[in-house]
């Protein structure tokens, strides 16, 4: 008993040492980010404009999202969105880290053309994007197409919903792979060689070196970028704005995109904020389910 | 001592009289367009020493929102708005308005020279809250070459639906494959409304509470689907405008801000004309640019009266800035000798401005043509509903945005 | 045939394997990049008939530097050399800003102990969750009371705030070893010479990465600083380059221009990526203590 009691003051001091080293950035974590979301909590429940009186409304921002015929099925786009571009998004970068891994001649030309597009802002690279997709003939897809005999017509890339989905996808994982790379990359080159080199002694095919060797390995950093991914991918506005303008008939809306129409357009904040609170939510619901599902494969791998 | 004072003092005073007012305003006009109104500007400043504008641009219409709604929020907005008139409905209130005898008296400009189709919804508690400084028409685009080629007349450009489908059908065999002589997109809704008008359709009832465009809006997918089928139109979503500079495809029927650089890429070969008439009622699409002055921007004297002499500014030397690519928003202009001289295109276009239709001025109504054009691409490019079902369905999609509104205004 | 030579053959069909798949590689690389290749090109091409002539030409027949020259022509007192200058500063502050806030508080999270450490850890993530755009208007609102609108600070601040930073540190922090921490603890070192002579130097590849990730993350963001800037002699690059954006009606009017300023925004990015590159490899092999 005494014991505890000698033990409290010191562990407290202890604590508040550690509380320290966190306080600078909690500072600025309360004011900007803290603030910001109880002040959107907050006006989720108004009708709150900037222009006139602000009226309480209770859960009717809330109920009019629910009821929205345009709602769900952004949310149906966006979740099958998620579901196919980031798995493949992960697949693609493993796959180009280990290409880099490997000392070549020319791997600086290597990482640039892959990693850097992820540095690059967004319209720039969409007005070029959007060029090669053109539906005339002479966009550059068609015309390379067309010229190597897969089509024989100008395909308008846009006008119709899994074509238009394709190149999302498409794009998208051309512009973010990079950041991945660079951390499956980093998790990849901690391996010890010997290890790789004695499973192949003992007659390991490369199948079995990654589930056994490498994929513990990165196991953090991929519950890092699953995670990453995962936000990114329900964050997804720039291509489907640009690039598809939502269409055709708006079965490339996605949830952010429907943000800006119903909140931002009509300037109507308090829904706004509402319809980013059902995003954060249904952000979280799949996020976690993600976790769920990697940490249950690696750990079924592992035996 | 004393002559190092007088100095500093004569230097204060000096420096108190030139201190002029800044004035910022804010456009939506990028590329070509903005390098006109800086050329704009820059003479204004030039001749008034003691106010300077400052020219800032912004993308999008929700940009422009966004900021202006902060800006009057925090009383740190633009003195002045170059704003497309569809996006003022929401802060008509918060502009500044003069009843047109103090436009008139106060400050030289005569708001009934405006038509009347443009100054419309702008007068709110009798006080004008807005000049309409341009009209951006539809006209038609055409390629006197392509023309020549199959046997119609360049100089007489078809004037009527039976003229436009038959030139168009003309054109069809010169016309590469992939494309078609009326190269447009079928899913750009501005076309759609255009023809809504020209079929004596509107968007929403005049009280803004149902939509009224279901007849109309069968006849005019009626129309757009004949088009696509004769192989005049696009089946899909496309994009226009390369393939009219290349001289592949032959028509659009567009906004006038394309008229400049269209001119200069096919000289001789560029033809324009009034939009053709293809429905029963003479209308044509038209947008404006409005010059406003957000009410809590210019409570002081001094900056209310450097706003309205650069507005008055922009009325009289209007016709500098139709160079860009713009109609008169002014009746007396449009039918002036001067205008004819200097921007005979811009004139020939202009005379269809007293048949000019925009959109109704209900704050969403941007949104409400999204919703729209939802149901037209079902109908025009992925073809999977009637345009019967098509206009029903987005009717009622329509209903859902109005009842929203009304629940809560 | 001996053995030797045999062996040779063996070696030279490797490297030869090795040369070809090198090569293909870059060609496959050179395909990836095409996007970037076209902007470049672009943006040396004059009219509109350039851009779209078919066959596509990717060195352009005519190259000419009036795009450039049209972007850098100071239009209504704005500069585009201004709007970088600004860009640099702001970056870079945010940059260094991030890092001095980012690692004590990654290392709080990972390797010390305190109550609530895990509650403010999934705090921290979870608020990722949240779409940026909402942060928009508090932040114009909190700014402008602490009148900072039209400041440097007013770029930087807000962002100082974000949570990846610490994650992605965090995360780094996790995998030094424990014998590391006791051995330290046991020679009596403190939390504070712990964290900077052996945190730091063990996750300078994550550190790199945040770094570079937050230094282009503030070069190329445009929502926050068009809300918040109304006097244009701050302005960063991407506002700057908003008047070369496409017109109405005809996207590809002005593509030159357009292009040609995505160049210029692009460029800086390369330039720092191939500047660091050696760093980054470098950096990200110097990984792990301990276990070689």
């Amino acid at each position: 008993m005494t014991q505890s009691h000698s033990k409290s003051p010191r562990r407290f001091r202890r604590e508040v040492g550690s509380w320290l080293f966190l306080l600078p950035h909690l500072f600025f974590f309360a004011l900007f980010v803290v603030v910001p979301l109880v002040f959107g909590l907050v006006i989720s429940f108004f009708n709150w404009s900037l222009l006139k009186e602000n009226v309480f409304i209770g859960f009717n921002n809330y109920i009019r999202t629910w009821n929205d015929s345009r709602f769900w099925p952004t949310v149906q786009h966006t979740v099958i969105f998620a579901i196919i571009s980031v798995p493949l998004t992960i697949i693609v970068a493993i796959l180009f880290a280990h290409i880099l891994k490997k000392k070549r001649f020319g791997q600086l030309w290597l990482l640039i053309a892959f990693v850097s597009p992820a540095f690059f802002g967004s319209v720039g690279i969409l007005s070029s994007w959007k060029w090669i997709f053109a539906s005339f003939p002479s966009g550059l897809a068609n015309y390379y197409l067309n010229k190597a005999g897969f089509i024989n017509y100008a395909v308008s890339w846009f006008g119709s919903t899994s074509v238009a989905w394709g190149v999302i996808i498409l794009v998208t994982v051309w512009w973010i792979v990079g950041f991945s790379i660079l951390l499956y990359l980093g998790a990849l080159q901690r391996i010890p060689p010997e290890q790789y080199e004695s499973a192949k002694l003992d007659g390991a095919g490369p199948w079995k070196q990654f589930i056994y060797i490498t994929l513990p390995w990165i196991r953090s950093v991929l519950f890092f970028d699953v995670v990453r991914q995962a936000i990114l991918a329900f964050g997804l506005f720039d291509q489907a704005y640009i690039l598809s303008v939502g269409g055709p008939a708006g079965t490339t809306r996605t949830l952010v995109y429907y943000l800006y129409l119903v909140g931002f357009e009509r300037q109507d904040f308090g829904r706004a904020a509402a319809i980013s609170w059902y995003i954060f939510a249904i952000v979280l619901i799949f996020a976690v389910i993600q976790l769920v599902l990697v940490t249950k494969s690696i750990r079924s791998t592992e035996g | 001592m004393r002559k190092l004072m007088f100095l500093a003092l004569t230097l204060v005073v000096a420096v108190s009289f030139s201190f002029g007012v800044t004035i910022t305003m804010m456009t939506p006009l990028t590329g070509a367009d903005g390098a006109y109104m800086d050329e704009i500007v820059a003479k204004f400043n030039a001749e008034h020493p003691d106010i300077e504008v400052v020219h800032v641009v912004v993308e999008s219409s929700l940009d422009m929102k966004n900021k202006l709604s902060m800006g009057i929020a925090s009383k740190t907005a633009p003195e002045i708005m170059f704003i497309r008139k569809f996006d003022m409905p929401l802060y008509l209130e918060h502009f500044k308005g003069f009843t047109a005898e103090e436009w008139l008296n106060k400050y030289g400009i005569d708001t009934d020279d405006i038509f009347p189709g443009v100054l419309d919804g702008l007068v709110v508690d009798g006080k004008v809250v807005g000049i309409p400084m341009d009209i951006w028409l539809f006209y038609m685009a055409y390629n006197r070459g392509n023309f020549a080629e199959v046997g119609l007349d360049p100089d007489n450009p078809p004037k009527t639906r039976e003229e436009f489908i038959s030139a168009m059908e003309a054109l069809i065999p010169i016309t590469p494959p992939g494309l078609t002589p009326y190269y447009e997109n079928p899913a750009w809704t501005w076309i759609w409304f255009h023809l809504l008008w020209q079929h004596g359709g509107e968007v929403l009832t005049d009280d803004f509470k149902e939509p009224a465009f279901e007849k109309a809006g069968i006849e005019v997918c009626k129309l757009m689907l004949e088009m696509q089928e004769k192989g005049i139109l696009p089946m899909q979503v496309a994009d226009p405008g390369v393939s009219f500079q290349s001289g592949e495809s032959t028509v659009l029927i567009t906004g006038i801000w394309t008229i400049k650089p269209w001119m200069e890429q096919l000289g001789e070969d560029f033809g324009y004309a009034v939009s053709p008439q293809l429905g029963t009622t003479k209308a044509v699409f038209g947008g404006s640019h409005v010059l406003a002055m957000p009410r809590v921007m210019v409570e002081d004297p001094k900056t209310l009266d450097a706003a309205t002499t650069f507005i008055k500014y922009l009325w009289d030397h209007a016709i500098d800035w139709y160079e860009a690519g713009q109609t008169p928003a002014r009746k007396s202009i449009a039918e002036s000798q001067e205008l004819k001289d200097r921007l005979p295109h811009i004139y020939a276009v202009s005379q269809d401005s007293e048949y000019v239709r925009q959109f109704q001025m209900f704050p969403l109504i941007s949104e409400i043509e999204a919703e729209i054009a939802v149901y037209l691409e079902e109908v025009l490019v992925l073809h999977s509903i009637s345009p019967e079902a098509g206009m029903k369905e987005a009717a009622f999609a329509v209903q859902e945005i109005l009842d929203d509104y009304w629940s809560r205004n | 045939m001996t053995s030797t030579v045999v062996k040779n053959k063996k070696k030279l069909s490797k490297r030869v394997t090795a040369v070809i798949i090198t090569v293909l590689l870059w060609a496959f690389a050179a395909f990836w990049f095409a996007p970037i290749f076209w902007m470049l090109s672009t943006s040396m091409k004059s009219t509109t008939l350039a851009v779209v002539e078919t066959p596509p030409q990717w060195i352009p027949k005519n190259p000419t530097a009036e795009n450039y020259q049209i972007i850098f022509a100071p239009s209504g007192g704005l500069s585009l050399i201004k709007a970088t200058l600004n860009s640099v500063i702001v970056a870079v502050s945010s940059t260094l800003a991030t890092l001095v806030l980012s690692i004590p508080a990654a290392y709080a999270l990972s390797r010390l102990r305190f109550r609530g450490r895990m509650l403010i850890f999934w705090i921290y993530v979870a608020v990722l969750a949240f779409p940026a755009v909402l942060f928009l208007i508090p932040h114009f609102f909190i700014i402008n009371g602490m009148g900072l609108s039209n400041s440097y600070l007013s770029l930087i601040l807000p962002g100082l705030g974000g949570t990846f930073g610490v994650f992605l540190l965090r995360q780094y922090m996790l995998d030094i070893p424990k014998e590391l921490e006791d051995a330290a603890w046991i020679d009596g070192c403190s939390k504070l010479r712990f964290l900077i002579s052996i945190v730091i130097p063990y996750i300078k590849p994550a550190m790199l990465v945040l770094s570079l990730m937050t230094f282009l993350g503030s070069w190329n963001s445009f929502l926050w600083p068009l809300l918040i800037l109304s006097k244009s002699d701050k302005f960063t690059l991407p506002i700057a380059l908003i008047r070369f954006s496409a017109g109405w009606g005809d996207p590809y009017r002005g593509i030159g221009p357009m292009m040609a300023g995505a160049f210029f925004s692009v460029a800086p990015s390369l330039i720092i990526f191939i500047a660091f590159h050696r760093y980054l490899m470098k950096g990200i092999s110097l990984g792990s203590l301990g276990k070689e």
